[in-house]
């Protein structure tokens, strides 16, 4: 019986070492390779007819258009234009790289902390540098909270300090933890179906009940990876509209 | 589906701020319909301008981020602010006391620290008030609304 985490296991594909570094070509490596060549392929096939009214396909990315610079509209507003591109790709990146880890057989890179993290501390180490570029030391502003008592504010300040540096934790283990936990239950439920069904006899036909499950359970991850790809670009967007807009 | 749905929570909310929903729903009908078309070179200028009306955002009033109300992205953030707080405050403890050498001093007080700042942080995420560290000026003046509402 294989354990429901064995999914998760690093394969080295190629190995590879670069200057004592070890940087091995990894079934995860693979995936990222592909989660990027589909989403350029996706959205390179989708909008090539360019027609005036869309089609399936350019209705589609051009809804993934709209919905993402939406996003950046509302919620970081004109300044955080520029931004769109790198908020898009992260979008897509993070929305196929979950989806396509829902294809039986493939890898989820996202339920790699490794991944999630690197992603989210790109995120932070990039507003960080934004806001001081565009703010400078009026920056550190912001951890002083206004209207404080005096005597509070070391206190408050610290706090300020670490719940700012929580942000790529959070980001990184909010996206890492839900695929990783969808994923397990998913191989959970299957390993019960393989399980029931081995008991043999009248017992056998009780294996449906999982597998019943695991379509819904899989229906529940589509969602889980949408939404997730949402709340991390939404949380993205947000931290970028606090290192514009400065209190 | 679920994009539509999301994309709708967006547009609801941006009802509530413009009243432009309306006028979202309706312009892709227009575009669609093949009667529409005869009116479109003569209303397109005034089209326009109702577009660049409705997708201007003034400068000078930053936009309020917030995270949607939406229970299973609430649920999730809450949790990971929490857990994230309480990781961040323990390593950083951690590190602290292999440094200075005072363990485990170090641990025991940002572990609580962290503890307060993952609390601060999910008290943001539930009452939407944005991701802001430090208080905005019209932190309290809302915080007053919402109780007196």
């Amino acid at each position: 019986m294989h354990s429901p985490v064995e999914q998760f296991t690093i394969k080295v594909l190629f190995a590879l070492n670069l200057f004592g570094y070890d940087v091995s070509f990894t079934n995860s490596s693979l995936f990222m390779v592909l989660t990027v060549l589909a989403s350029i392929a996706f959205l390179a096939l989708a909008i090539r007819p360019a027609a005036l009214i869309p089609g399936r396909m350019q209705g589609l990315a051009e809804m993934l258009y709209e919905f993402v610079a939406d996003m950046v509209r509302s919620n970081v507003g004109n300044e955080g234009r520029p931004y769109f591109p790198v908020i898009f790709t992260l979008f897509m990146f993070v929305l196929f790289s979950n989806l396509l880890g829902l294809i039986p057989y493939s890898y989820t890179t996202t339920s790699q902390i490794v991944v999630t993290f690197a992603l989210a501390l790109a995120i932070f180490v990039g507003v960080t540098l934004i806001a001081l570029v565009k703010h400078g030391f009026h920056f550190f502003s912001f951890f002083v909270p206004s209207g404080a008592p005096k005597a509070l504010i070391p206190f408050l300040v610290v706090i300020e300090v670490i719940s700012y540096f929580v942000r790529p934790v959070s980001l990184s283990v909010r996206l890492f933890a839900n695929m990783l936990a969808g994923h397990t239950m998913l191989k959970v439920f299957a390993g019960l179906a393989v399980m029931i069904a081995s008991a043999g006899g009248v017992a056998a036909a009780g294996s449906v009940l999982p597998l019943i499950a695991i379509i819904g359970l899989t229906g529940l991850e589509v969602l889980v990876a949408v939404l997730q790809a949402y709340v991390f670009t939404i949380l993205t967007c947000m931290y970028l509209n606090d290192a514009l807009h400065l209190h | 589906m679920v994009f539509f749905l999301f994309s709708q929570e967006l547009l609801d909310k941006k009802d509530v701020r413009s009243g432009a929903k309306v006028a979202d729903e309706e312009s892709p009908d227009k575009n669609a319909t093949p009667a529409a078309n005869t009116t479109v070179s003569s209303s397109l200028s005034e089209r326009i301008s109702h577009l660049e009306q409705k997708h201007r955002i003034a400068d000078d009033t930053p936009p309020q981020a917030t995270i949607p109300q939406g229970g299973m992205a609430l649920a999730g953030r809450v949790s990971s602010e929490l857990v994230a707080g309480l990781i961040v405050g323990a390593g950083s403890g951690w590190v602290l006391d292999r440094w200075l050498d005072t363990s485990p001093l170090m641990l025991v007080v940002m572990f609580f620290l962290g503890a307060v700042a993952g609390m601060v942080n999910v008290w943001r995420a539930v009452s939407g008030r944005g991701m802001a560290a430090g208080y905005s000026d019209d932190y309290e003046t809302r915080a007053n609304k919402d109780s007196s509402e």
